[in-house]
């Protein structure tokens, strides 16, 4: 594994740093305890009592969005694809500024006063596409998140240099059981105001960390180690000899841009919980530079990790194949960004890094962990039993969610072998629920003939982009598409037979209005 | 390559400073946010106490 790799590689991370991510670990766990006399109603638990005003939304969409995943994944793809990455984030930003100026999708849901995006699909097309839909959706989402704990481990073995896997396990695991403690007590009050100091921490860190990294490398020996090890797909996101190429780029603006947004149950849980419609799009709006930062400074962190540890002969030799280009493993060019981190941070300074770094790891978890037990709660169990489950009852088995979902992470994180970049495998593992669901959003905001038969069809569509996963692929002989090929391609259908199902199978209420 | 390196050079200082002036007027924000936040479910439940 790649941790026996990091033997003879040092790290500036001492005794200094530890205690500081100690301390920021505890004052999480506390901020959980003070949250929960806050928590009286499944309101105040998902939503925060939908009292989110602008900056603070601002604030926790970020901070929850600019998560350590996020940071690993994206350094991954400027570490493999050079300056070229940098086009997902552009993307994201300026998709993301369109809909707070128009409030594409979110303002509607917004003014609808849903929870969940399964709500929704109960509000427009009947209880049956709610529950398949919230069941699609959570799973999806859990498998999603499946891979976030091996990228947290590979961080905390690449910045410290442990390369115990027992010990990283270990540290890992008690991260987790913090995470889910806090999560499960104090709900969206603790996650917003965790959300809030971890964006401080966090946008405060990649600022300085970027200064350091230019200060050390120097901007014309990046470009120029880019241009060499690279050559002109490091820098032209269209050009079909490297890793992107036109459908990926089109891809990205559907998934970087339009779901990460306007889509994903998590984002849009922020929409949710905002005051009112006029906070939705200003929270959209000034996002957008947060949208944009999350993937093109850690992209920027990964370009420079490809610069320095193709300058020392040792890493050159761990993180690069004898052409020259970047390794294939992809452990390894996981683990480039936090061994570079490792190497040009002072102590202290990477402690803070480090904690805020972690502080996002557990941010995203908690985000994602209410998220997904909230939609099986919320969407699934309680209108499947007739929506007669109390109050109590709903939060005991949110939280019963929360803890079977952690164990499951524990379980496919440590299983489940890449295969392919982090991002594109998030990507297509999220496809399966949110190509289905863009569809059944689009039409069912915009159009008074989608029906619940082009729902279901829709839906079922979209899940076929299971199909994009490298050992699906494999088994099926899809070697030749690539993900963006298969999640393009269930995205249209889930389109077309949106529309088809809609127009052959009206619902009975439509019928009757036109005879 | 002469189009693309100054323009991601371009892309990424404005996109650094502008993130730099976010992080300052949201963080100030986002402080008086928190605590008009606790405040405000403090209202809630104590509306909903009186309706009991």
């Amino acid at each position: 594994m790649s941790s026996d790799l990091l033997t003879g590689i040092s790290s500036n991370f001492g005794s200094v740093d530890w205690a500081i991510v100690a301390l920021y670990m505890l004052g999480a766990v506390a901020i959980g305890l003070y949250a929960n006399r806050y928590i009286r109603s499944m309101s105040d638990y998902i939503v925060a009592g939908r009292s989110l005003k602008p900056y603070l939304a601002v604030a926790t969409m970020i901070g929850s969005e600019l998560g350590l995943v996020t940071v690993m994944y994206s350094a991954q793809k400027g570490f493999t694809g050079g300056f070229a990455a940098f086009h997902i984030g552009l993307i994201a930003g300026i998709v993301t500024l369109i809909i707070g100026l128009t409030g594409f999708i979110v303002v509607p849901l917004r003014e609808l006063g849903v929870m969940t995006i399964p709500e929704f699909y109960e509000r427009r097309f009947s209880r049956g596409v709610r529950i398949f839909g919230g069941l699609l959706l959570a799973l999806s989402g859990i498998l999603n998140m499946g891979l976030f704990l091996k990228a947290g481990a590979i961080f905390v073995a690449g910045l410290t240099g442990i390369t115990n896997p027992t010990s990283v396990a270990l540290i890992m695991t008690v991260m987790l059981l913090l995470v889910l403690c806090y999560t499960i007590l104090g709900g969206m009050v603790s996650v917003v105001i965790t959300d809030y100091v971890q964006f401080i921490v966090l946008s405060v860190g990649v600022i300085l960390t970027c200064g350091i990294a230019v200060d050390r490398l120097g901007w014309s020996a990046i470009v120029d180690t880019v241009a060499a090890i690279h050559g002109e797909p490091g820098f032209n996101p269209l050009h079909a000899g490297g890793g992107f190429g036109p459908s990926y780029v089109v891809w990205m603006i559907f998934t970087a841009g339009i779901v990460s947004c306007a889509v994903w149950q998590t984002a849009v849980m922020r929409a949710c919980a905002a005051e009112n419609a006029s906070v939705v799009k200003k929270l959209y709006a000034w996002s957008s530079i947060g949208f944009l930062v999350r993937f093109m400074v850690p992209q920027f962190l990964g370009i420079c990790a490809l610069v320095f540890l193709y300058q020392d002969e040792t890493t050159r030799g761990v993180f690069f194949s004898p052409g020259g280009g970047p390794t294939g493993n992809s452990d390894l060019t996981l683990l480039a960004m936090p061994v570079f981190l490792s190497q040009i941070l002072p102590a202290g300074l990477i402690g803070l890094i480090g904690a805020g770094l972690l502080a996002a790891f557990m941010s995203t978890h908690d985000s994602y962990l209410l998220c997904w037990s909230s939609v099986l709660t919320h969407d699934v169990v309680a209108p499947a039993t007739g929506d007669t489950l109390s109050t109590r009852a709903r939060l005991t088995m949110s939280r019963i969610f929360i803890f079977v979902i952690g164990a499951f992470l524990l379980v496919w994180g440590l299983w489940y072998e890449l295969g392919q970049d982090l991002w594109d495998y998030m990507l297509v593992s999220g496809a399966i629920y949110f190509t289905g669901a863009f569809a059944l959003l689009l039409t069912g905001i915009y159009w008074k003939r989608a029906s619940t038969a082009g729902a279901y069809l829709a839906l079922v569509a979209g899940a076929a982009a299971v199909a994009g996963l490298t050992p699906v692929k494999r088994a099926l002989g899809l070697d030749a598409f690539t993900g963006a090929h298969v999640g393009l391609g269930a995205t249209v259908l889930a389109l077309v037979l949106m529309v088809l199902g809609s127009l052959l199978f009206p619902d009975r209420a439509r019928r009757e209005e036109e005879a | 390559m002469a189009f693309w390196v100054p323009f991601w050079g371009a892309v990424l200082v404005l996109g650094l400073l502008v993130f730099a002036v976010v992080t300052v007027v949201v963080g100030i924000g986002g402080f008086f946010d928190v605590r008009s936040l606790f405040d405000s479910i403090d209202r809630q439940h104590r509306i909903e106490d009186e309706q009991k």
